[in-house]
């Protein structure tokens, strides 16, 4: 799992915080009757179930300095339903009857998989609200583990073509909360985020309120979604025209991460012929949907500038992560293909990209063989890291080649324009010198590996020459002879490790300079102003998260 | 006519036989060590080459971190907070001590 590293853009705090188990996370206080207060301005610690610990810098540049607050839902209510649990019996064999809490209310359908929170720039709503927010969350966590709940649980099944049941719930929390604004807080808009699943509920609502109250609409200010797939497909579904997606699409923007299967799910179409804005990210590392710690479906991948843009790539700016991204789409539709000449009928696309992610036997589990199921997984999973991989050498490429340009068009450029090329300047130098280290690590290892292989072909020759030069002497007294012609007599491996040991703490030094550089990159203004002391305490924060301090 | 061979009493055959295989002994034990010695003396002379090319590899590291970053980094920092960084990448941390594990 990894969070925000800041909270520059208030629609991924927001985002961030409709998940449990997050910094500043909205679920604990869902059932609180007064408004909570949130101050995204500050640094925040939070230690995971897990035990992991992440921090996350205060937001700069938000809008009310980074205040909000999350709204009640008084419509919130528990509901008790009693079923019979046949797999639990008495001694007389007789099922047992048990009882089920839930939640339901206008924000909140727990057995539907809705989770929604509504929040604030004012204590209450009021004259003075300018800004209100709906924080639509996906499923509960993500990553290999909850791909494979896709599977199980129809909620949170949505990755369809179809208008689905919690977009349906969203449309109604859209409506309610409209009706309380133009109610209330006649100067205020509402703006919709949301991430993974979420996004997908927040556009087929918004969609939906297009559909059935243009009025209604007016007041949806923006629309800002995170890692979700394009939905233009279930929106004609729904009956919207191709006018009306383009005209709900004005509102919308998504931040999708090239390396993500969620994110480049349906997205075979042209970037600007999908549904909303869409912007391929320039995520921070190079890595799959399954990565555990560094998810491409997860938040730390954005990397923020202080003013709350992620950094997105461009025909002009690391644009192999748009080919990326599109050979992950072509990729994931290809493999729906080959899955569906197994023959297998009436599979979701969802299911499918949950399976994929279970392995060989989560698709056998769709009902084709064994042998089905390893080609299509095998030649995914083997496409898959490909991608990622020429999209991590090609963006080598492009820093080594630009890092020069850039600094020719500093020296030119002047105000906001010299800020932002500073700005990813320093994040090509970033990226470059991991890249840089990461290749030097893998020297060292491949010059280890020659000497050992060496020195153990020396051993080997010696020892077979030996045995067939010895005629007369008694095998037991070649062996003694040879007693100390081994490998730990020419071969250190305490040196080996400690050689190991100092290639790898390199690389350690070199990522955390590099992410002080993201950092720094993130807040240039501030860094110049501050001088040498904000560099080092960005570098000392950074050690600190590297483990060296 | 028959053979005397092996029946001289001044001819002590399978002591001539074990003296033989003794002597063909020593000679394999030297030859085996004269082996070892040349596999030992080779095996040195690799750790030699490891131990070049471990510290061409150090000076290009230190290199990288010292000089090319330093240089990549001009325009992107500017006055203090670029020379914290210079006196970051040219410390102790980026000069890896890599030695050659061959004895």
């Amino acid at each position: 799992m990894s969070d925000l590293f800041n909270y520059n853009n208030m629609y991924a705090n927001l985002s961030e915080s409709a998940y449990s188990d997050r910094p500043n996370n909205f679920p604990p206080n869902k059932y609180k009757n007064k408004e909570q207060v949130y101050d995204f301005s500050v640094d925040s610690v939070y230690r995971h179930k897990s035990g992991e610990v992440s921090s996350t810098k205060g937001g700069t540049h938000l809008p009310n300095k980074g205040i909000v607050y999350l709204q009640p839902d008084k419509t919130l209510e528990n509901k008790t339903e009693y079923y019979i649990d046949y797999s639990d019996t008495d001694f007389f064999g007789n099922p047992q009857a048990k009882k089920k809490n839930s939640q339901k209310g206008l924000l909140t359908d727990e057995k539907a998989g809705f989770n929604a929170y509504f929040v604030t720039d004012s204590p209450t709503l009021s004259q003075e609200t300018k800004q209100t927010y709906l924080a639509i969350r996906g499923s509960d966590g993500f990553g290999l583990n909850t791909l494979n709940d896709w599977v199980g649980n129809d909620a949170n099944f949505a990755l369809t073509n179809a208008y689905i049941p919690q977009a349906k719930l969203a449309n109604q929390a859209l409506v309610g909360k409209i009706k309380d604004i133009k109610r209330a807080a006649p100067n205020a808009t509402l703006d919709v985020t949301g991430h993974s699943l979420g996004t997908m509920v927040s556009a087929q609502a918004v969609a939906k309120l297009y559909q059935n109250d243009d009025k209604a609409f007016e007041k949806i200010g923006k629309v800002v979604l995170f890692d979700g797939p394009d939905v233009t497909q279930s929106l004609k579904q729904m009956g919207l025209s191709d006018k009306e997606i383009k005209a709900v699409g004005e509102k919308v923007t998504y931040y999708v991460n090239p390396f993500d299967m969620v994110s480049m799910l349906n997205r075979t179409a042209p970037y600007e012929a999908q549904f909303g804005k869409v912007n391929v990210i320039v995520p921070l590392n190079f890595s799959t949907t399954f990565d555990g710690a560094t998810s491409s479906h997860d938040f730390g991948e954005f990397q923020i500038d202080a003013h709350g843009n992620p950094l997105s790539a461009s025909e002009t700016f690391h644009p192999e992560m748009l080919t990326a991204g599109r050979k992950l789409a072509k990729l994931l539709d290809t493999t729906f293909s080959k899955v569906g000449a197994t023959g297998i009928k009436g599979v979701a696309t969802g299911v499918i990209l949950a399976a994929l992610s279970g392995g060989v036997g989560a698709l056998m589990a769709l009902g084709m063989s064994a042998l089905e199921a390893k080609a299509i997984y095998d030649d995914f999973n083997k496409a898959y890291k490909g991608i990622v991989a020429e999209a991590k050498q090609k963006a080598s490429a492009w820093n080594q080649t630009h890092i020069p340009d850039y600094q020719n068009r500093i020296r030119q450029a002047s105000g906001g324009q010299k800020i932002e090329l500073r700005a990813e300047l320093l994040q090509s130098v970033a990226q470059d010198a991991v890249f840089q280290s990461e290749a030097f690590v893998s020297e060292i290892k491949t010059i280890m590996n020659q000497g050992l292989e060496t020195v153990q072909k020396e051993i080997q020759e010696g020892h077979q020459a030996a045995h067939n030069l010895a005629t007369y002497l008694d095998s037991w007294e070649v062996n003694a002879l040879l007693a100390e012609f081994n490998l730990s007599a020419f071969w250190d491996s305490g040196l080996e490790s400690d050689t190991t040991r100092a290639a790898k703490a390199y690389l350690r030094e070199m990522s955390s300079v590099s992410a002080t550089l993201m950092q720094v990159s993130q807040h240039i203004e501030a860094v110049d102003s501050e001088g040498a002391s904000g560099f080092n305490q960005l570098m000392a924060e950074t050690q600190a998260n590297f483990g060296r301090r | 006519m028959y053979s005397t061979y092996g029946q001289s009493p001044y001819l002590n055959t399978s002591l001539l036989s074990q003296q033989f295989s003794e002597a063909m002994k020593a000679q394999e034990r030297h030859a085996i060590k004269a082996i070892l010695a040349a596999k030992k003396s080779k095996i040195k002379s690799k750790g030699v080459t490891l131990s070049e090319k471990l510290t061409m590899q150090t000076s290009k590291m230190k290199k990288f971190a010292g000089q090319t970053v330093v240089s990549n980094l001009k325009e992107g920092l500017t006055g203090q907070s670029a020379q914290a960084a210079e006196r970051q990448l040219t410390s102790r941390h980026f000069k890896p001590n890599l030695k050659s594990p061959i004895k």
